[in-house]
């Protein structure tokens, strides 16, 4: 029993991963919205986008948005990267969405709405690539690994007996 | 050291966060005197900092210091230029682009952004910026107390053109006109006036998201952002205005509707540039306003005794019904009339070093 749990739990990681570059997505597409048909400041866009997603895809554009409030030299972009590095730990995302984040980060906010939903499109379709892959990943992970803790647990059973 | 139990002036909490940590270290270096009398602030890239002061542009050094040498100047970067417009844009360029068409921004508190930089001809817009001239919004309540006795006969208003040479105070003048006669002024018998002010270019009520930001009285409507021709009709139809305004009349197609909203009954308050009286009236595209006799006041400023010196104050006949000159806010011979004004001469060249 507890050797499948255990594979159940890492193929548990492969839909957590699934789920959170499917948020990545979707946090980047209502970006995009808010940008271009409500033209929201940038802070208050990050922050409706963040109210939208669950954590910790969330706190990437949420800890943006707090760091664009404080006082100082700030920039968007160094704002968009000191949430990446405080976040991306917590996360299941792959050094693949963090590159892509980090390519979106210097063009957040600096130019016109076009340009801007070029960028923001340009980074969407590279995440849905992405979640194409981590889905691909999941249903093979997740089979490979369910049979393998059923198997190592059968495995077990016989030599306990 | 001198202690100065002066409020800080109001620009710079308002400003100030937007510059650069640096640039914004260098401007509290200077004195309260010299803080108080900025008029303009200049960051273009890889230019020295400067300052407009008084009508003239002064460097600032790295310790602040002004310096008439360029070379001498705290250098701004391209960078910083740009991490300025970032967060003056609210770090939202995309929100900005009618600004960036116009190639101006507005702050809150009504200081203005001027933008230059690289134009995309094809949006009719500018794309990367590289200049920033912030002019300061200063509200200086008061200022036209010896000018509005001339604007007023029997308790009634007169029309009004004010023409200056650019940067000669029309606006601060015009700004406080409009405050005093919204407000009403008992010793003139002049009752609180409905005023609209089509504010084109957002100077002068400075607002921010169509919110003013400036004081223009309690019974003031303001079209902010609103081209003039259309605005005055705008103003007209809807808010039954006593009087309107509107700054910095340009072509034919401006004056000929300020001259229909004339005919409508209502007051009208203007601004031009000009040098003089004579240039206004001949000036063609303005002859619908001069056949139609709008104007009964014409207000020149200039700069004889230094910004914001009313020249001469003319009637529609080109009469000079006061003669200068005198600096606005400063008591005149004709009226005597000072009350509760704030004066804006001083002696002497600035002291721009005073109190460092």
């Amino acid at each position: 029993m507890g050797v499948s749990s255990v594979g159940r739990l890492i193929a548990a990681n492969f839909t957590r991963r699934t789920r959170q570059v499917a948020a990545l997505g979707t946090g980047l597409r209502l970006l995009a919205t808010e940008i271009d048909y409500a033209a929201t400041p940038l802070p208050l866009a990050l922050e409706r986008v963040a109210r939208s997603l669950e954590p910790p895809v969330a706190d990437i554009f949420r800890c943006t948005a707090a760091g664009l409030g404080k006082k100082g030299d700030i920039l968007a972009a160094e704002a968009w990267s000191q949430a990446l590095a405080r976040v991306y730990p917590q996360t299941s995302l792959h050094d693949r969405e963090l590159s892509i984040l980090g390519d979106l980060g210097p063009a957040l906010g600096v130019s016109g709405r076009q340009d801007q939903l070029r960028h923001l499109n340009l980074a969407i379709e590279r995440v849905r690539m992405e979640e194409d892959t981590a889905r691909g990943e999941e249903a093979r992970g997740m089979r490979l690994w369910s049979y393998l803790g059923y198997l190592g647990g059968i495995l077990l059973a016989i030599l306990f007996l | 050291m001198a202690v100065h139990p002066r409020r800080r002036p109001l620009w710079e909490e308002q400003v100030l966060c937007h510059l650069p940590t640096e640039v914004a270290a260098i401007l509290l270096t200077l004195s309260w005197e010299t803080r108080e009398q900025i008029e303009e602030i200049r960051l273009r890239s890889g230019q020295p900092l400067a300052l407009g002061v008084e009508g003239r542009e002064l460097f600032l050094n790295p310790r602040g210091n002004p310096t008439p040498r360029a070379s001498e100047g705290y250098r701004v970067t391209t960078e910083q230029v740009a991490a300025t417009w970032q967060r003056m844009a609210r770090f939202s360029v995309y929100a900005l682009e009618e600004e960036l068409r116009q190639g101006f921004l507005t702050l809150a508190g009504g200081h203005r952004v001027g933008l230059a930089g690289r134009f995309l001809p094809e949006e009719s817009r500018l794309g990367r910026v590289t200049s920033l001239n912030i002019r300061l919004a200063k509200e200086l309540p008061g200022v036209a107390a010896t000018v509005l006795p001339h604007l007023v006969e029997g308790g009634a208003l007169l029309n009004t053109m004010i023409v200056s040479p650019p940067q000669g105070g029309k606006t601060t003048l015009l700004r406080d006109l409009i405050r005093q006669i919204s407000t009403g002024v008992d010793r003139l018998g002049l009752p609180g006036l409905k005023v609209g002010v089509v504010d084109e270019r957002s100077e002068l009520a400075g607002s921010l998201d169509g919110v003013p930001q400036l004081d223009l009285g309690p019974r003031t409507d303001v079209l902010d952002a609103g081209p003039k021709t259309q605005g005055l009709w705008h103003i007209l139809r809807s808010l039954s205005p006593q009087v309107i305004v509107t700054d910095e009349l340009g072509g034919a197609a401006e004056a000929a509707a300020l001259s229909e909203a004339a005919r409508a009954g209502v007051r009208i308050l203007a601004t031009a540039h000009a040098r003089d009286w004579s240039d206004i009236r001949n000036r063609a595209g303005f002859g619908c306003l001069r056949e139609g006799n709008v104007f009964q006041r014409y207000v020149v400023l200039g700069n004889s005794l230094g910004r914001g010196t009313v020249e001469t104050v003319h009637d529609g006949a080109g009469v000079c019904r006061c003669t200068g000159p005198w600096r606005l806010g400063v008591s005149d011979r004709t009226t005597g009339a000072a009350g509760g004004i704030r004066p804006v001469d001083r002696k002497g060249e600035v002291d721009f070093l005073c109190g460092n």
